[in-house]
């Protein structure tokens, strides 16, 4: 049976991987971001299914979350990740790179390829180990924006049951005082 | 480059710039101007037909948007949140208006003398408290509409019962809180301005005031420096619109760029400005701020309250007030935060939770309680003033904070007593930043421009003028010199009231 855990050789592993990948994401960093910018964020490229499945593992849609709801890619998380505005898009290539590379070396697989808790245990390594942890942790808030902020679509706060904006509420009390008051005016003296 | 010259020149329009620029405006035919960095802004209905001007809020929680409205200065060790824009933090704020504590007041230093000047007690202000009151329109909200009533608008919202319920349990006390709102459409969207108007932000009382004495708001003009000049001071400072540098002589200078700003400003300007205090950008208070919360299962709940949901998007972002707590400088308060809040910005997760503790599918599924069984609570409360501004080779401002014993024993008695509180109501706390990374985040930063009896304690004298520079004073939260363990504005807003009278 597999450790869930990280072991020595698996982190030893991984360490092997960011250093290729430093290596591999400079020279091929270039090459498949302009692929990605040639095109709109829906050319279908590996590098489009690598955040796909990304987003995906970030915020489980239907693929993963077995109760089968939505998730980051139905937010179109991908639209903003590759929003100029948010400053990611340069990284995202060698992200993809670094996501492969890790995928390949630990089971044989692209990312994209690869299931659920598999993907989540690359980038849970990622995020503790990897010398491109910010890079990480900014994609990773990313699909949470377009997921809770409702960037794109309010899929993620309809998940939430959050309405989002509104002219106002009627029923917003339970018209009901449950504790006592330690003042008359609400100030203290 | 010509030099304009005025009679008084402030620099910001939160709380202690557009209240000084009110007061000093009425009937002295003086030439006032006012510089500040941000846009106008202003609600989307006109329910009056006025003539709206600058830019309108929205309900949104996109970036691109948040960024125009909110300045985040991070820190080393704190994280703060300003409002940016013609009414400065009035544009953000939960609206909660309360006077300080007596106790606040007294706070004494590390060899025992009071931090705060004579003149200034509870009794002292009282008076000037009265008079922003009744500016801002505070009322102080109801638990219980009257007999026959329907659908009044300042009711608590449920969140405050849940958050009620809970002090109940354990035997602690929770008032409603005091507002400053008018005809509130419970709508829950406070925290990105409100586009009804129905908060009383200051574009809709002092600034009025003060533009209908004709004196100037000039948005996007970001002041760099102040040097003394022959009979006054010459500001120079940035026209962000235009792309020009311009100069303002003016007789008298208020710096009111708030907390982290009025600190940088004058440490740019030392080297025209040799005698200031060393006391500059010292004593930074967070004012015990802390975000901690929990999540109450829909059964525990309904036990608690015979309801199976509480909504806690409705209703006024934040509505009441516990002093249960005081007696360990505590107070505390139900809230609302918008989602992208705690998962993107300031990420929170389940005690008890496993990795990946901010993504993943234990996450996603904390999440689906949110609207409904999450209890956001604000702590403030006395902390120890642990915090330095000082500025980049930029000149921009460098914040630093080391929590000190005194604000680690605030935040260790703030986490026991929300921890009760979410306990006794049969939920589970919720991770936040502090409790994750010893962070402090806040949206109430006083104190780096400490009032003081003399200069070797503080930057300004009792009337807010600066040490050794005659008609230059600093008045917004900077000077506050302690913190007040309650939301600061009305304090900040009747400092200004009584200074205003001064100069």
């Amino acid at each position: 049976m597999r450790e869930e855990g990280i072991s020595r050789r698996v982190f030893l592993k991984g360490i092997t991987v960011l250093s290729a990948s430093g290596v591999a994401g400079i020279s091929g960093g270039k090459l498949w971001a302009d692929t990605a910018d040639a095109g709109d964020v829906k050319t279908s490229t590996i590098e489009k299914a690598t955040m796909e499945a990304f987003a995906d593992t970030v915020i489980p849609g239907p693929n993963s979350d077995p109760e089968g709801l939505v998730g980051g890619v139905e937010a179109c998380a991908l639209e903003v990740l590759y929003d100029p505005y948010y400053g990611l898009r340069p990284f995202i290539g060698i992200l993809a790179i670094d996501l492969n590379l890790a995928s390949l070396w630990w089971y044989r697989r692209l990312f994209k390829d690869l299931g659920f808790r598999q993907r989540k245990r690359i980038i849970l390594f990622k995020d503790y180990f990897s010398l491109m942890k910010p890079v990480y942790e900014q994609a990773e808030l990313l699909v949470k924006l377009a997921f809770y902020g409702a960037i794109i679509n309010p899929v993620g706060t309809d998940y939430i049951s959050f309405p989002g904006p509104s002219l106002g509420y009627y029923g917003y009390s339970f018209n009901e005082k449950f504790a006592e008051e330690a003042t008359t005016d609400g100030n203290l003296p | 480059m010509a030099v304009e010259s005025v009679d008084i020149c402030i620099i910001g329009s939160g709380f202690g710039g557009s209240i000084t620029a009110a007061r000093l405006s009425e009937g002295s035919g003086r030439n006032i101007v006012v510089l500040e960095k941000g846009k106008r802004w202003s609600g989307e209905v006109s329910e009056k037909g006025e003539q709206r001007s600058g830019e309108i809020f929205q309900q949104s929680q996109d970036t691109k948007y948040l960024f125009q409205l909110y300045e985040d200065i991070v820190g080393d060790g704190i994280f703060i949140g300003l409002g940016k824009g013609v009414g400065g933090g009035s544009l953000i704020y939960s609206s909660m208006c309360f006077r300080a504590p007596t106790e606040v007041f007294e706070q004494k230093d590390g060899i025992g003398r009071t931090i705060w000047p004579d003149c200034y007690t509870r009794d002292d202000l009282n008076p000037y408290y009265d008079i922003v009151e009744s500016a801002l329109k505070v009322v102080q909200l109801r638990w219980k509409a009257g007999e026959g009533e329907e659908n009044p608008w300042d009711l608590v919202s449920k969140r405050d019962g849940v958050f009620a319920k809970g002090c109940e349990l354990l035997g602690k006390t929770c008032d409603a809180a005091r507002v400053s709102l008018e005809n509130c459409r419970n709508c829950g969207w406070c925290s990105t301005g409100c586009k009804f108007d129905k908060k009383q932000s200051l574009f809709l009382n002092y600034i009025k005031t003060a533009e209908r004495n004709d004196v100037e708001f000039r948005t996007q003009c970001e002041v760099r420096l102040i040097r003394p000049v022959w009979g006054g001071y010459q500001v120079v400072y940035r026209d962000l619109s235009a792309g020009e540098w311009k100069m303002i002589r003016a007789e008298i200078v208020i710096v009111a760029a708030g907390t982290i700003h009025s600190p940088a400003l004058l440490l740019r300007s030392k080297g025209y400005l040799p005698f200031l205090s060393n006391q500059v950008g010292r004593n930074l208070s967070g004012n015990g701020d802390i975000a901690l919360g929990g999540l109450i299962p829909r059964e525990a709940l309904f036990e608690a309250i015979g309801a199976y949901e509480f909504e806690a998007y409705k209703g006024k972002i934040m509505g009441s007030i516990s002093y249960g707590w005081w007696d360990e400088g505590i107070v505390l308060e139900a809230a609302f935060g918008l989602p992208i809040g705690p998962t993107a910005k300031y990420p929170t997760h389940l005690e008890g939770a496993s990795p990946p503790y901010y993504w993943g599918l234990e996450h996603k599924h904390m999440m689906r309680e949110y609207s409904n069984h999450v209890l956001f609570i604000t702590g403030l409360g006395l902390d120890g003033n642990d915090g330095t501004v000082t500025i980049n080779g930029a000149g921009r401002p460098k914040v630093y904070w080391r929590t000190g014993p005194k604000s680690k024993a605030l935040y260790d008695a703030q986490i026991r007593a929300v921890r009760g509180i979410i306990e006794v109501l049969g939920g589970t706390m919720i991770i936040t930043h502090y409790m994750k990374t010893g962070e402090v985040i806040t949206a109430h930063p006083l104190g780096t421009c400490r009032m003081a009896e003399d200069v070797s304690r503080g930057v300004v004298d009792e009337n807010c003028q600066v040490f050794n520079y005659p008609n230059l004073y600093v008045v917004d939260g900077s000077v506050v010199p302690t913190a007040v363990g309650v939301n600061p504005a009305l304090t900040i807003a009747a400092i200004a009231e009584k200074v205003s009278g001064n100069i």
